[in-house]
């Protein structure tokens, strides 16, 4: 790739033949509010804030499209492009007057950062135009998303998300009169699978997180409840990036102590719970192998992607494997066993799950997953909602000195559990697992790395006893959609297939901090399969707690398969609200 | 035999859309990806949204064989071919189906538009036809190289088929269709040289007022305000002359009629547009035209646009204001 050398604002920078002026920028940290521009999309060109302008030409260009060429000179602050961008800025920031401060999004929201920079600029006035939008009610999809209307800017972002993560698209423009609005689809043959991945790319906060912390809040309050947290593999290497930490940075000891300091009553790695789902998962895949039942058999970790399949792919539920996934199967755990170890009425327990994702407010409010009457989980939070959570209480994660988990019987975790949050970890987990079973010794090497990288459809093909299996690991419905062909015509052509719905897996989850890029997701995953490596178990058979749970609490069959199984089935399209 | 495309450019023909693209180049991007293999789509855009325009109507209702003649130019030009006729519900329903049977036994297929002003844009028509939101596209690649069903695409006016039937049969003469219409006078399309002077248009066809009066050049919507002692020049865009009694016409209401085509005709893409168009109409609707403030949105639509239509929204309403309203 040949070398070219731009000017932006009368300094010279080095860029890429076939970069755009924007790309250029945002490496070299000069700000240009583009609020439309994700990197995972094809650039809409539909906010008309990166414009920039070229000098000598008076006129300006979108950076967000403008290729770079040798010899380029543009300007980023012109009193040209402060005159236009501040007036686009008021005509979009016109619908949200004065309601940063409770907004969900106040931190990762592109528009407010424009209009902070904007505000101590001579032309700019935020409150110019009335709020054409105050009256617009918001939506709920299922337990899941929030929208509100009112703070869009019709960027369509989200529209085109969705239609890659659903059959047509969920959430769309719907033309009225004068404008389009952006709106969720009432018709019977569309629905949210609440993935979040339009939370991830909506750049302001019309999009966001149906928000549970406030209750948990309260909870641990209360003096009669016994609030016990467990928290996923996959926001140990992100939640960082909210305390000023790098992507990857592992921060698992740091989780522990400052959840204890807000006043968990306990704190458990949902990773045991990732073993446990290993444990079964790669029994049912050997099962299936060596009785000769060659269809395939798909993961179910992922809520967003089983609800893809049981609304729109209903004839492909019956593939999906009857394993509950992690945060659930420790749930049932916590409820039952441990409760009863350590004598707590399971009725005082709250058990609150801290995950990437938003989809998995929807799963622990499934009824068919209920213990003994009780729902595992009782109340899912977002890891941005966890660090929301510290932030209100004053604890600063960067700060807290790690601690570790210190419980006697499902306190250890292996790197196999903790690999889960990255696109391929559960499928390499599983195969650790399955091969130890039929082979009686470990694999020489744990780690495949065609299954690391960031593809959204990686494949393996493995010899396991004379049998040449083929797996894959797929992510981003998108990508779901080709590998559903292929086992159209040939049910199979692959053993086993991991899906994570979101582009990358869940640490890239609609739960995870904002923003969210290839980079980030490469540092996110890394970050996983580092802590991997220093960890001393690395195959969830090995887990010192998980063996006894076998020997002791899971000899009874009946308890083992009501904690770790269910059944899924085709779905009705589910509850859209209306909020004032 | 000369080549028609060669003929074309001969003619200097240029698209009768408004753009005034030279005709033959378009031709010759389309064919240069022909001649590597590709299937070709040939688009008409009969969509003719724009007020003040009903050129295309006169051709579909007087010459539909010359210009399905037009059409067949065009397949025969390029191999493997296969034309969409686009049009607005109304000319679809009234002229499609005495089209289809002049068009019988060619793969000439019709779509009727359902969608605003906008789609008539060339992008934003393919859009469309594909069945997705008519917002126009980022071009490149342009239609020639990469259109409908990403392929290349042919696209130009009616008029601009009609006019290539008569370059190949020689009967071109380097005129166009006007459309005039406005205070006074009979509704009514024009085949005047396109190097007439509006004045002579006007003179011509006997259409000079009497009364004082302005008139808007190049659609009822996109068009500029010109003066009377304007009008001793051929002037840029499309041919459509509107008359306005200066004494009768209330300049605001005429501003409110543009701001309400606008805020609804525009795609809604991009920001300025959209929210532009919204504030303009707001401000007419209530009666508190601030100039000022007019004047910003203005220069943030004409430089920040995406498409031209956002990008040209300002001229009429500059215009008339400073020469009318003053
Ligand atoms: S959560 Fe997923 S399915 Fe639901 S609206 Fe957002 S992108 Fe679409
Ligand atoms: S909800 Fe967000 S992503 Fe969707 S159009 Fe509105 S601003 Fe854009
Ligand atoms: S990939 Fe992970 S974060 Fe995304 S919906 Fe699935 S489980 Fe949630
Ligand atoms: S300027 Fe923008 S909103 Fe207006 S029609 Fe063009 S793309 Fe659509
Ligand atoms: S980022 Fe370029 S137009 Fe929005």
């Amino acid at each position: 790739m040949s070398q070219i050398s731009i000017s932006i604002n009368g300094r010279k920078y080095q860029a890429d033949e076939g970069e755009t002026v924007l790309q250029v920028a945002q490496r070299e940290d000069i700000y240009i509010p583009a609020l439309c521009y994700h990197c995972d999309l094809l650039p809409h060109e539909s906010c008309r804030l990166c414009m920039v302008e070229i000098e000598g030409e008076g006129k300006l260009k979108a950076s967000c499209t403008l290729k770079a060429f040798d010899g380029l000179r543009v300007l980023t602050d012109s009193e040209l492009v402060n005159r236009v961008l501040a007036v686009n800025l008021e005509l979009l920031f016109a619908q949200h007057e004065g309601k940063c401060e409770a907004c969900a999004r106040k931190d990762s929201c592109k528009l407010r950062q424009a209009v902070i920079k904007f505000s101590n600029k001579e032309k700019f006035v935020a409150d110019k135009y009335s709020d054409r939008k105050k009256d617009k009610l918001k939506y709920q999809f299922g337990p899941s998303i929030m929208f509100d209307p009112a703070k869009c800017i019709n960027c369509e972002n989200c529209a085109t998300m969705c239609a890659k993560q659903t059959k047509g698209g969920f959430i769309r423009p719907r033309e009225s009169k004068y404008n389009f609005e952006v709106s969720p689809s009432l018709a019977n043959d569309h629905d949210c699978i609440y993935c979040g991945q339009c939370i991830v790319h909506c750049p302001t906060g019309a999009l966001s997180e149906v928000e549970d912390y406030p209750e948990v809040q309260k909870l641990l309050k209360d003096s009669t409840k016994k609030v016990v947290f467990q928290f996923a593999p996959a926001i140990r290497s992100s939640i960082g990036e909210l305390f000023g930490l790098p992507p990857g940075e592992i921060a698992t000891g740091k989780i522990f102590s400052s959840l204890k300091r807000i006043g968990a009553y306990k704190v458990f790695d949902t990773s045991f719970g990732a073993d446990v789902t290993i444990m079964e998962e790669s029994e049912e895949l050997i099962n299936k192998i060596v009785s000769g039942e060659n269809e395939v058999m798909f993961s179910s970790c992922c809520p967003a992607w089983v609800k893809y399949l049981e609304f729109y792919e209903k004839g492909f539920v019956k593939y999906l494997t009857s394993v509950r996934s992690p945060h659930i199967i420790l749930g049932g755990l916590i409820k039952t066993h441990w409760a009863k170890h350590n004598n707590i009425n399971p009725k005082d327990i709250v058990v609150v799950s801290i995950m990437p994702c938003t989809a998995k407010k929807f799963e622990a409010k499934r009824r068919e997953l209920r213990v003994n009457g009780f729902n595992p989980v009782d109340i899912v939070i977002t890891n941005r909602e966890f660090a929301k959570l510290l932030k209100e209480a004053n604890i600063n994660l960067a700060d807290v000195e790690p601690s570790e988990s210190n419980d006697d019987i499902m306190g250890s975790f292996t790197g196999a559990g903790e690999i889960f949050g990255a696109s391929g970890g559960v499928l390499e987990a599983a195969i650790r697992t399955a091969y130890f079973k039929t082979t009686g010794k470990s694999l020489e090497h744990f780690e495949f790395k065609a299954i690391h990288e960031l593809n959204g459809i990686k494949e393996l093909e493995l010899k396991v006893n004379n049998q040449k299996l083929r797996f894959a690991a797929v992510s981003g419905i998108e990508n779901v959609k080709i590998v559903l062909d292929k086992l159209k015509s040939d049910p199979t052509y692959y053993s086993c297939v991991e899906v994570m719905a979101c582009p990358g897996g869940c640490v890239a989850g609609g739960g995870q901090p904002l923003p969210i890029d290839d980079e980030i997701r490469k540092m996110r995953s890394k970050g996983l399969y580092k802590a991997d490596r220093e960890n001393r178990y690395r195959e969830s058979h090995a887990n010192p707690d998980v063996v006894e749970l076998y020997k002791g609490f899971f000899e009874s069959d009946r308890m083992r398969h009501r904690i770790c199984h269910t059944k899924f089935a085709a779905k009705n399209k589910g509850v859209i609200k209306r909020i004032k | 035999m000369v080549n028609i495309i060669e003929k074309i450019e001969q003619a200097g023909l240029r698209g009768r859309g408004g753009a005034g693209f030279p005709t033959a180049t378009k031709w010759q991007a389309v064919k240069k990806q022909e001649l590597q293999g590709k299937k070709i789509y040939i688009i008409a855009n009969g969509s003719e949204g724009e007020p003040g325009v009903f050129k295309d109507e006169y051709i579909l209702k007087k010459y539909p064989t010359e210009f399905i003649e037009g059409i067949k130019i065009a397949l025969v030009e390029f191999a493997d071919s296969e034309a969409v006729i686009y049009l607005n519900h109304t000319y679809y329903d009234w002229y499609a189906k005495r089209l289809a049977s002049i068009s019988k036994g060619f793969p000439i297929n019709y779509f009727r538009k359902t969608a605003r002003y906008i789609a008539g844009d060339e992008t934003a028509l393919i859009s469309h036809i594909e069945g997705k939101r008519d917002e126009p596209r980022i071009k490149p690649p342009y239609p020639a190289e990469s259109g409908l069903h990403g392929m290349p695409t042919l696209v130009n006016n009616i008029e601009t088929y009609y006019r290539v039937f008569q370059i190949a049969k020689d009967q071109y003469q380097n005129k166009t269709f006007y459309s005039i219409s406005g205070s006074g006078i009979k509704k009514q399309v024009y085949d005047f040289p396109v190097d007439y002077t509006i004045k002579e248009v006007l003179v011509k066809s006997g259409n000079w007022p009497k009364d004082d009066f302005f008139i808007q050049y190049g659609g009822g919507a996109a068009g500029s305000i010109y003066l009377p002692e304007e009008l001793d020049n051929v002037l840029p865009g499309a041919a459509s002359i509107i008359i306005f009694n200066r004494n009768k016409t209330n300049p605001y209401k005429l501003m409110r009629y543009w701001a309400e085509f606008y805020a609804k005709e525009n795609c809604d893409k991009c920001t300025p547009c959209r929210e532009g168009s919204m504030r303009i109409l707001e401000m007419l609707k209530e009666d508190r035209f601030d100039r000022e403030r007019v004047k910003e949105l203005f220069l943030a639509m004409e430089q920040s646009s995406f498409c031209p239509l956002g990008r040209g929204m300002s001229a009429p309403y500059k215009s008339l204001i400073e020469k009318v309203i003053r």
